[in-house]
């Protein structure tokens, strides 16, 4: 396991957000997780990169405990959270945002090497690279941030709704995207409410409902059930 | 959740060290009461008798008014230890209740108003610079002796409709009649003369009188007034205007330490040799300290700020001896501006026997002539002010060069 | 043209160069904490009169030589910002409130500590620079001219640091989103300490340079810090070439309006031609969309 959440649950004051959950991560994998709006998706990750403090349970990391660790602690182990809502730095220029994501990074010659290869994989950047984020199409700033997130050499990359606000045919780019990452060895959680993309792309799932894993398993589990159908495929 | 506590127990300490801070002395007023209490030990009671000090102890004036209350209390203090002040018989000590003033007009109305309905006094000294318009109607009306120490001739400031107001110190005006004297016998080159003021409002009429004496003496004025922001930042730009008039020298003709230490430096650093003359209320020695050392030179200073005469009398020679000894420093008065109106005051209620304003303004009218810590003051000023309501008497000259203040002389200044 | 004109207008460009560079050096420091922490620091003007003083305290007291006091002063007060961030900003993250409360607290003791300490209310720190330099019949001094050029060169340092360098990445990265940047890993402490140290210097070197131009007095940053705001708000608040430009303005105007207008007018026409300007940018000259 690269990853192992044991029963972690958070409070937002006096709500409680997450409820006692667990995830597992095997080493070299893409798991999805989803659930409805304010679910808790979006929590979890921001527990894993030491945003919001966990309350209770245990997060481990290639044998290390993480929870209290720092968020630059976090990205230097190689836990890298490409945000929901991508944060760019809008006013810099794509070149700066991915430096940016090098930040922790010493090796100058590897930081250069990386950036011509994101370039190779993604030649809508290359093409863009000293035009300000914030004027980019939502595509290609998704692209930028998955890109700025490779940047720091993830172990693992978590992705929290690369989807929202793309196209449907800017949904399917992602498929080879993510699965070129995963390639590289970089185990993936991927956050989605496109229920299509996460069956495409993960091998495991788990479904959160208000704060606690209501269904978990094999991604062909999540494709036959019944409740995933009912509540994400329209039928 | 646990880190909530720090943030309010640091805004705690902050307010506590902002009140601790503001109630220190010389930030508010100071109490009172009314009138008697009794000292039960002795066998003849002495009562004290409670007079206000309108001053300005906060704001651009803060630091030079805190200095000249200080030496009204001295004189008080003075006046108490030779046995007070004798009034129908019955011995008083004096006592002095001073009100805040902040350097506004609204804030000296405030403390005139203070001084009048809640400390209830008859006899108010003070205020400063251009401030006693905001003092001398309200006594006026309310039938209060106001002995101001300080005038810029501005309308209701002292004119003949505050006939109960007084000019109780020889400053302002007739710090032009000394110093003019002065350059006329020790600077004969000086022919062309440019005149600056703080821009209070004084301009047109306090400006006027002095640019009228100027030119009366046979001076050329060099352009017109240059006024001054007492507030700004960077008194630069006066400088450069004071020298591109290349006058043979600029007199300072009001105003605090910084504007016109300020000027002086910037004239100084930027090559300028012209004569410096200040007439206003400024120990000699502070502007060493805002021009700095070497730029200090040229200057000459006439105003009722004393350095060390050799020959003082023996009050003043008092005053001076205890104002080192409380207040310490190196026996370098600032204008004795409160100082003198109480020791006028004190005189005036052993002469006129009686505790009445009427009584007691009509008993000062009547006078020709009065003690104050700079020798025999004349009573004048029917000429200047339309009134015959001003004390004038010698001031000291000093001249400052490279950073070294000397006593020259004492100059008679009559107010006309 | 008249000799007098000639000295006039001379003079006048120096001092509007001088004091503007100046402002502007105090006001990038603003604008660092602003954009960096989200923080408007009104205490940055008693930081000025702190520097100030310390260079004052060295240079006269103490005895050393002026540049070596300011050195000091750049130092100590450069130290005293990564005390503020640690335990006045950080502390008091997000919560807008009580960091004005705090401000109001730091300046009111200092200023009290500084007023009750010295015992004369103005000062004035001997020249770093003596001598003048003689044009014709225009004589200018030294001092001022090397300020001036102390002024410019700080502020391309401290542009080509943001601009140029890693660090200065990082910092315009934490302006523009604080958590993007968190999740790059960026240490936001240790950039919200730098831009604290940057701007406690710049009003430390402005301060000390100050207090040789001008003076001192315990209230010296309440003036500037009128100045500093009135640059901001001129030039949008936040934005760096909005401090460079309204700088300018600002510090020609303080320099030119007193020779046409006397006295206490000044103000008020500066705060008119402020409006006028407003009226038409609201936001300022180089003013954004307000983060949410
Ligand atoms: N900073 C916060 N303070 C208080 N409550 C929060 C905060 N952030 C999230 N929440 C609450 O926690 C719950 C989970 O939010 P979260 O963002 O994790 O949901 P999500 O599953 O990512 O939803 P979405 O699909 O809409 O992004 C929600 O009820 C949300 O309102
Ligand atoms: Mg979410």
């Amino acid at each position: 396991m690269i990853l192992s959440i044991k029963n972690i649950s958070l409070y937002y004051g006096k709500a409680m957000a997450l409820d006692n959950v667990s995830i597992e991560i095997e080493d070299g994998s893409v798991v999805t997780m989803i659930g409805a709006n304010g679910a808790g998706k979006s929590t979890v990750l921001r527990a894993l990169s030491g945003l919001v403090k966990i309350n209770s349970g245990e997060i481990w990391f290639s044998g290390k405990r993480i929870d209290g660790t720092s968020p630059t602690n976090i990205v230097k182990m190689g836990i890298v959270h490409v945000p929901e809502g991508r944060r760019l730095f809008p006013a810099l220029s794509v070149m700066s945002n991915l430096e940016l994501g090098a930040s922790l990074r010493k090796d100058k010659a590897g930081i250069k090497k990386d950036m011509n290869e994101i370039f190779e994989h993604f030649p809508r950047l290359l093409e863009r690279r000293n035009q300000s984020a914030g004027t980019l199409s939502g595509g290609e700033q998704q692209m930028v941030a998955i890109a700025r997130g490779l940047m720091a050499k993830p172990k693992l990359l978590l992705l929290d709704e690369p989807s929202l606000g793309l196209s449907p045919i800017m949904v399917d780019e992602l498929v080879p995207i993510i699965k070129n990452i995963n390639q590289t060895g970089v185990s993936v959680l991927l956050v989605e409410q496109n229920i299509g993309l996460a069956l495409r792309v993960a091998t495991k799932g788990y479904a959160l409902q208000v704060g606690k894993v209501v269904m978990q398993g094999d991604i062909e589990l999540f494709k036959s059930s019944d409740i995933v159908k009912r509540a994400y495929l329209g039928d | 959740m646990t880190k909530k506590g720090f943030p309010f127990l640091l805004a705690a300490i902050m307010l506590a060290a902002i009140l601790a801070l503001t109630s220190l002395p010389g930030c508010s007023s100071k109490t009172t009461t009314a009138t008697t209490t009794t000292t039960s030990a002795s066998a003849q009671p002495i009562k004290t008798y409670t007079i206000g000090l309108c001053a300005e102890l906060t704001g651009f004036l803060g630091a030079y008014n805190t200095a000249t209350v200080n030496e009204a209390q001295i004189a008080v203090d003075m006046v108490n230890e030779n046995g007070g002040i004798m009034v129908g018989g019955q011995n008083y000590l004096l006592k002095l209740v001073v009100e805040d003033g902040k350097s506004t007009l609204d804030g000296t109305t405030a403390a005139a108003n203070k001084l009048i309905f809640s400390d209830n006094v008859k006899f108010i000294l003070g205020p400063d610079a251009y401030f006693n318009s905001a003092v001398s109607g309200l006594c006026e009306q309310n039938k209060i002796m106001h002995i101001g120490g300080y005038c810029t001739m501005q309308p209701g400031e002292l004119d003949s409709t505050t006939t109960y107001s007084f000019l109780g110190q020889g400053a302002s005006i007739n710090y032009f009649t000394g110093v003019l004297a002065y350059l006329k016998a020790n600077y004969p080159n000086v022919k062309k003369v440019a005149l600056t003021m703080p821009d209070d409002g004084s301009i047109p009429y306090f400006g006027k009188a002095v640019q009228q004496m100027v030119q009366d003496a046979g001076y050329t004025v060099a352009g017109s007034i240059i006024g001054y922001d007492n507030n700004a930042v960077d008194f630069s730009p006066y400088a450069a205007k004071v020298m591109a008039t290349q006058a043979d020298a600029v007199i300072a003709c009001s105003g605090v330490v910084l504007p016109n230490g300020s000027i002086l430096k910037n004239m100084r650093d930027a090559g300028s040799n012209m004569l410096f003359v200040v007439c206003n209320s400024v120990i000699p020695s502070d502007y060493v300290k805002v021009a700095g050392t070497k730029e200090s030179t040229g200057v000459v200073d006439c105003s009722a700020c004393y350095i060390g005469a050799p020959d003082p009398s023996p009050i003043l020679q008092e005053m001076i001896t205890r104002y080192i000894r409380s207040i310490g420093g190196t026996g370098a008065l600032v204008t004795l501006e409160y100082a003198n109106p109480v020791w006028e005051l004190a005189q005036l209620f052993n002469k006129a026997n009686s505790f009445d304003p009427a009584v007691v303004k009509t008993t000062f009218e009547n006078m020709s002539s009065i003690e104050t810590f700079y020798g025999t003051g004349t009573i004048s000023g029917l000429k200047t002010f339309g009134i015959k309501h001003a004390v004038s008497y010698q001031l000291p000259i000093t001249t400052i060069d490279n950073g070294v203040p000397t006593f020259k002389q004492w100059e008679p200044a009559l107010v006309p | 043209m008249a000799e007098s004109t000639i000295l006039l207008i001379v003079a006048t460009i120096v001092n509007a160069l001088v004091l503007s560079s100046m402002y502007i050096l105090l006001a990038l420091g603003f604008t660092f904490l602003f954009n960096i922490m989200g923080i408007l620091n009104f205490a940055h003007g008693v930081i000025y009169m702190i520097g100030a003083y310390i260079c004052f305290y060295m240079a006269t007291v103490v005895g050393i030589n002026q540049w070596l006091a300011l050195l000091i002063s750049v130092a100590v007060v450069g130290l005293f910002g990564i005390f503020m961030e640690r335990f006045i900003f950080r502390p008091f993250f997000g919560n807008i409130n009580s960091i004005i409360v705090v401000c109001i607290g730091l300046i009111t003791v200092l200023v009290n500590a500084v007023a009750i300490s010295q015992p004369y209310n103005v000062q004035v720190t001997p020249a770093f620079v003596q001598g003048i330099l003689k044009v014709g019949i225009v004589s200018l001094s030294w001092q001022r001219i090397v300020f001036f050029l102390i002024g410019v060169s700080l502020l391309i340092l401290v542009l080509l640091f943001i601009n140029k360098t890693k660090q200065g990445l990082q910092m315009r990265a934490v302006a523009q989103d604080l958590e993007g940047a968190i999740l790059q890993g960026i240490n936001v402490h240790f950039v919200s300490a730098l831009a604290c140290v940057i701007a406690c210097a710049l009003a430390a070197t402005a301060g000390s340079l100050m207090g040789s131009y001008l003076s001192l007095t315990p209230y010296m940053g309440n003036d500037i810090m009128i100045k500093v705001l009135e640059i901001l708000v001129l030039g949008g608040i936040g934005s760096i070439n909005g401090v460079l430009f309204a700088g300018l303005i600002v510090g020609t105007l303080d320099a030119v309006l007193p020779i046409w207008l006397s006295g206490t007018a000044t103000q008020a026409i500066m705060m008119l031609i402020i409006i006028v300007i407003l009226l038409f940018k609201p936001q300022g000259l180089f003013g954004k969309e307000v983060r949410a």
